[in-house]
C-alpha cells in the first residue's frame, strides 16, 4: 500500500505544491487502493480514465501556478450526484443506464477547484435507507468489520474514506444519510444548512430536506471540502444567497464560557445502547474540561420529528419519483400492453422494495381524505419543531447528542420491520426537520471495536461552530487509525 | 384505467395506493407492503394527538423566482440521449388509440 494514502489533506496539498509527488502518482495510489478494497463494495463506478486525465491536468496547473484549492485531491462522489457523461444510477435498476448530459452544481464546484473524481459510490436506492443495502448494486460492507453495515444512505462514501480509497467524499443528508454512516465508519460527516450547497443535479428524494454534505478523515478536511461545495446557485430555487465564510476560521479558538445543550427528551426517548449513553456522558465531561457549561434543555416537539419526517419525506418522494415512468430516460419494462401498463410495469420492476414502500406511504398521506390528517398535520408539527430549535439556540451555542442510538449493527440483523429500522434515524432526523446544521465526529470505540460518533448541532448558517466544537472532540479523543 | 386522484383509500388501501402511484406489485408484494403500510400508518398516527392550533398550514422553503424562459435550447440529441425508445426527434410511448 502506498504511503501517500496515509497523508492528510494538508500534507497532500503541501506534497503536491512542493512536487514531492505528483497528482498522477497520488491518483494511481488511490485507484490501486480501490481495487484492493473492492470487497467492501464502496464504489458502483470507478472512473479510472477520467481520474488519470483529471490528475494530469492538475499536475499541469500545479506547474503553471494556477492550482485550485483542491487541486489534485482524489474525491469519491455518491452516485446520487449527476456527473456529465458518467453513469449515475442512484443504486437503482430504474437508472441502470442513465448517463447525465449535465453536471451537478456541487461536483462542478469540485472540478473547478481542481479535485480528481475517483468514482461514484454506493448508496441505498434513491437515498432511501440507513444501511446501504440496495438490491441493484448490493450491500456496502463496513471496513471496520465487514459483517456490519456501513450505515446509509451514503454508506459507500463513508466506507471509501474509512478504507482509504478516497481522501474526501460527497454524500447527501435528508434524514441523517451523511452523519449516520460517518459515525458507523469512524469518519467525519457534515449536514450543512439547507440551501448552503446547491441541490441542482442531485437525484431528488425529498426536496425540502435534501442536503449535500461532505465526508472526510478530519474536521478540518471536512471544513475545507465544504468551503468548495457551498455557494449560491441560481439554478436551485432554494439555494441561499448568503456569503460563504472560510469554515476553518474558528478551528482552534477557545470554547471557554460556551454553552452546550443536552436535549432531555432525546435522552428519555431514543432507546439508546448503554455504550452510547456512556459516550454521551464522556462527551459532556470533555466539553466541561474545556471550559464549557452544560445546559439541560428541552425540545418538547422534537420527539415527533421521526414520524413527521417519514410523512413529509415520503410525500415528497412519491411526488419526485413520479418522473420515473419509462418515457424520457432510464429503465422501461418490456412486453407491455398499453401506456398505463408501461407506467405500472416500469415502476413495479424498476424500483426496489424500500422505494416502493415509501412511494406507497407518500401516496397515501397525499391522497384525498387523508391529506389533512397526515401531510398538513406533519407540516404544522414541523413548524413547532423548528420553533423548539429557535428557542433552544437562544440559550446555548450548540447541542450535543450522540449520532446514532447504537453502534453499527450486523448486516444480517437488518430488521424487516420498517418502523424498527426507521428508529436508527431518531437522533439525526430532528436536524433536517428542524432546519439546523450538524456534524458527526468520531468519539470512541464500542466494546467490540466499532467506531462511535458524537453529533454537534448548530443553528442554520452557523456551520463554523460545528467545526470549532468538533475539533475539540477530535483533538481530545484518541481514535485508532482508520482500518487500511 | 383512468385517473384516481379523487378516490379515497379503501379499508385495505394497498390496492388504491398502487393504482394511484402507477406501481405494479406482485401478489406477494401486495401482502407484505400492505402489512408494512398498515404498521407505518399506525406509527405515524401518533401525530394525531399533537395540538397544532395556530400553526400555519403549509411551509415552503424560501424560493427565488426567475424568468420562465428557455436558457439552453436546441439540444435534441442530448435530451433524447437517455430515452428508452426515441424515434427521429421524439420520445415514443405505446399507442394510446387503437387503429
Amino acid at each position: 500500500m502506498s504511503p501517500l494514502l496515509k497523508l492528510s489533506l494538508d500534507q497532500v496539498l503541501i506534497g503536491l505544491q512542493s512536487k514531492a509527488f505528483s497528482a498522477t502518482e497520488l491518483t494511481q495510489s488511490y485507484l490501486d487502493q480501490i481495487q484492493r478494497t473492492r470487497g467492501h463494495n464502496a464504489y458502483i463506478t470507478v472512473t479510472t480514465e477520467r481520474a488519470l486525465q483529471d490528475a494530469k491536468r492538475s499536475d499541469a496547473r500545479w506547474s503553471n501556478g494556477t492550482a485550485g484549492p483542491l487541486e489534485g485531491i482524489p474525491i469519491a462522489v455518491k452516485d446520487a450526484y449527476c456527473t456529465q457523461n458518467i453513469l449515475t444510477t442512484a443504486a437503482s435498476k430504474m437508472l441502470h443506464n442513465f448517463i447525465p448530459p449535465y453536471e451537478s452544481h456541487v461536483t462542478q464546484n469540485l472540478a473547478q477547484a481542481g479535485a480528481v473524481l475517483l468514482g461514484k459510490t454506493n448508496l441505498d436506492e434513491f437515498c432511501m435507507g440507513s444501511t446501504t443495502t440496495p438490491v441493484h448494486t448490493g450491500p456496502t460492507l463496513n471496513p471496520w468489520d465487514v459483517s456490519c453495515t456501513a450505515g446509509g444512505s451514503s454508506g459507500g462514501s463513508a466506507a471509501a474514506i474509512a478504507n482509504g480509497s478516497a481522501l474526501l467524499a460527497l454524500g447527501t443528508d435528508t434524514g441523517g444519510s451523511v452523519r449516520q454512516p460517518a459515525a458507523f465508519c469512524g469518519v467525519v460527516g457534515v449536514k450543512p444548512s439547507y440551501g448552503r450547497c446547491s441541490r441542482w443535479g442531485v437525484v431528488a428524494f425529498a426536496s425540502s430536506l435534501d442536503t449535500p454534505g461532505p465526508f472526510a478523515r478530519s474536521v478540518k478536511d471536512a471544513a475545507l471540502l465544504l468551503n468548495v461545495m457551498a455557494g449560491y446557485d441560481k439554478k436551485d430555487a432554494t439555494s441561499l444567497n448568503h456569503p460563504v465564510p472560510d469554515f476553518t476560521r474558528r478551528i482552534g479558538q477557545s470554547l471557554v464560557g460556551k454553552k452546550i445543550g443536552i436535549p432531555k427528551e432525546w435522552f428519555e426517548n431514543a432507546q439508546m445502547d448503554p455504550e452510547i449513553l456512556d459516550l454521551w456522558k464522556k462527551g459532556q465531561e470533555l466539553f466541561e474540561k474545556n471550559g464549557c457549561e452544560i445546559v439541560h434543555v428541552s425540545l418538547p416537539y422534537s420527539s415527533y420529528a421521526l414520524p413527521c419526517y417519514y410523512i413529509l419525506a415520503c410525500a415528497e418522494a412519491a411526488s419526485n419519483l413520479q418522473r420515473y415512468d419509462g418515457v424520457k430516460y432510464g429503465f422501461r419494462a418490456k412486453n407491455i400492453e398499453n401506456l398505463e401498463d408501461m407506467y405500472c410495469q416500469t415502476r413495479g420492476q424498476g424500483f426496489g422494495p424500500e422505494v416502493k414502500r415509501r412511494i406507497l406511504l407518500g401516496t397515501y398521506v397525499l391522497s384525498h381524505g387523508y391529506y389533512d390528517a397526515y401531510y398538513n398535520k406533519a407540516q404544522k408539527v414541523r413548524h413547532m419543531i423548528q420553533h423548539d430549535f429557535r428557542q433552544v439556540f437562544q440559550q446555548v451555542d450548540v447541542l450535543l447528542p450522540p449520532t446514532t442510538p447504537t453502534p453499527a449493527f450486523a448486516l444480517k440483523a437488518s430488521v424487516s420491520d420498517p418502523v424498527a429500522m426507521y428508529w436508527n434515524d431518531v437522533l439525526t432526523v430532528p436536524v433536517n426537520v428542524g432546519n439546523v446544521c450538524a456534524i458527526s465526529v468520531p468519539a470512541g470505540l464500542s466494546n467490540t471495536g466499532l467506531p462511535l460518533g458524537l453529533q454537534l448541532i448548530a443553528p442554520s448558517l452557523a456551520e463554523d461552530r460545528l467545526f470549532q466544537f468538533g475539533h475539540i472532540i477530535e483533538s481530545n479523543t484518541s481514535m485508532p487509525d482508520l482500518p487500511f | 384505467m383512468g385517473y384516481f386522484m379523487s378516490e379515497t383509500p379503501a379499508i385495505n388501501p394497498i390496492i388504491t395506493m398502487q393504482r394511484l402511484a402507477r406501481l405494479h406489485l406482485t401478489p406477494e408484494e401486495s401482502i407484505s407492503l400492505g402489512q408494512d403500510l398498515a404498521k407505518v400508518l399506525s406509527w405515524v398516527g401518533q401525530l394525531e394527538g399533537v395540538c397544532v392550533r395556530g400553526m400555519p398550514e403549509s411551509q415552503q422553503p424560501a424560493m427565488a423566482l426567475r424568468q420562465d424562459s428557455v436558457t439552453e435550447g436546441d439540444q435534441v440529441s442530448l435530451v433524447l440521449g437517455n430515452a428508452p425508445c426515441p424515434k427521429d426527434s421524439f420520445f415514443t410511448v405505446p399507442k394510446v388509440l387503437k387503429s
